[in-house]
């Protein structure tokens, strides 16, 4: 008889115990359960509709929800940057003709289309990823792959374009580090392989009356 | 024993899918595996907080079911995962207590938990002289040797249930074989285990 041989035999000799005593630690997990937002949720949807609620998406993890709050910080912040590059849309025509120029109401107007665009894309991001979407978190990632190489190369010119812009535009370019950061976390990565498998389970069948 | 327990926990992974719209199905999850892990529980750390220690992994799984790898059927590593951080936590706890208790009492030298196991162990029973060895084992080597010898998992099972890869569970469970059988050896009692060993 070795020391694993040793173990398991010693380990035989302690019982498995009586459902009895097991009662306390399961009042406690029903505890746990009947206090859960997800037994709420499911309880009130039955109530209005007869059908459970959302019955195919798995809750989003921490990094996950994380995430969506980051990019919209990233919104917001984007909208911020919009209002402080507004006294340099000139810079457009200036890219063009070489020299800096006051804004025109067209410069204006795309400035504030582009930041529109830059917003509405941060959202969508959020809410897609937050619905456990895989393309969205590839797509995010891309995204902030496109805007670190636009932050690198535009930095010199932010940089002449005051402190203000130059912080927003970094607060900016790090809400987009931590969403793509968190959303490949290991937590998050289980949560989109989850989310996929549900969405692929064909629905479930509702009897009829 | 083992596969009939692992075919019952073959649809983990869909009880726990549908605790996310029905919490109350993860019920189902601790009439399943409970029993098994209070009783791992109850070995590692006594049956007087196994009572405790088991609501708190069934509590924690639930709290993070959310998180679960569905491409996992059997959730079993992941709840004795669960379970031997919480052991380990209990460990710590324990030993910092027992400190504090010490350094009040101004008693200059702290024998460590093996220590004082190991001074109880009298050759006569294999159960304490076990518990010395075991308990003078790095906690990494010995969670792998519990997890292995008690409740059969796998090398893969127990890579699983301790976030290491499976070579770590490989010469971590070599090492805890090695050292355990040189205790064994070594201590006073180790006559009844040479006694033990050469009548296989």
């Amino acid at each position: 008889m070795n020391e694993m041989e040793l173990l398991r035999e010693l380990a035989q000799q302690t019982p498995l115990p009586a459902p009895a005593e097991l009662a306390a630690a399961r009042a406690r997990l029903l505890a746990a359960i009947t206090t859960d937002p997800a037994t709420y949720a499911t309880a009130v949807a039955q109530a209005t509709t007869g059908q459970p609620a959302d019955p195919l998406r798995p809750p989003a993890p921490a990094p996950v929800r994380t995430a969506a709050r980051f990019m919209r910080g990233g919104a917001i912040s984007s909208a911020a940057l919009v209002i402080v590059a507004l006294p340099f849309a000139g810079d457009l025509n200036g890219h063009v003709l070489g020299h800096r120029m006051a804004p025109t109401p067209l410069t204006i107007t795309l400035v504030i289309l582009a930041g529109l665009a830059l917003i509405g894309l941060w959202l969508w991001m959020a809410r897609a990823t937050s619905q456990g979407r895989g393309w969205a978190r590839i797509l995010s990632t891309v995204l902030f792959c496109l805007a670190t190489l636009e932050f690198l190369s535009a930095l010199e010119v932010i940089g002449k374009n005051g402190v203000a812009q130059a912080f927003v535009a970094g607060l900016t370019w790090l809400s987009g580090l931590g969403a793509v950061w968190l959303l490949w976390r290991p937590a998050s990565s289980a949560f989109f392989k989850s989310a996929k498998a549900a969405r692929s389970r064909p629905p479930p069948q509702i009897s009829g009356p | 024993m083992r596969q009939r327990r692992g075919s019952a926990a073959a649809d983990d992974a869909a009880v726990i899918e549908s605790s996310w719209r029905e919490p109350e199905r993860f019920a189902v999850l601790f009439d399943r595996h409970a029993p098994h892990i209070y009783r791992y529980l109850a070995r590692c750390a006594g049956p007087q907080v196994a009572d405790d220690l088991v609501a708190e992994t069934f509590l924690a799984a639930f709290a993070k079911r959310d998180r679960y790898d569905l491409g996992h059927a059997d959730a079993r590593p992941w709840l004795y995962g669960i379970a031997t951080n919480l052991v380990g936590q209990h460990r710590r706890d324990q030993a910092r207590q027992y400190k504090i208790t010490q350094a009040a009492a101004a008693e200059p030298e702290v024998p460590g938990h093996a220590e004082r196991v190991a001074a109880d162990v009298t050759a006569q029973a294999m159960r304490p002289l076990l518990d010395a060895a075991l308990a003078a084992l790095p906690a990494g080597d010995r969670d792998v040797l519990l997890l292995i010898a008690w409740e059969q998992l796998t090398y893969k099972e127990v890579s699983r249930a301790l976030a290491i890869p499976v070579g770590t569970v490989q010469s971590r469970l070599h090492r805890a074989r090695t050292k355990t059988r040189q205790i064994l050896a070594g201590t006073d009692a180790g006559a009844t285990y040479e006694e033990l060993t050469t009548n296989e």
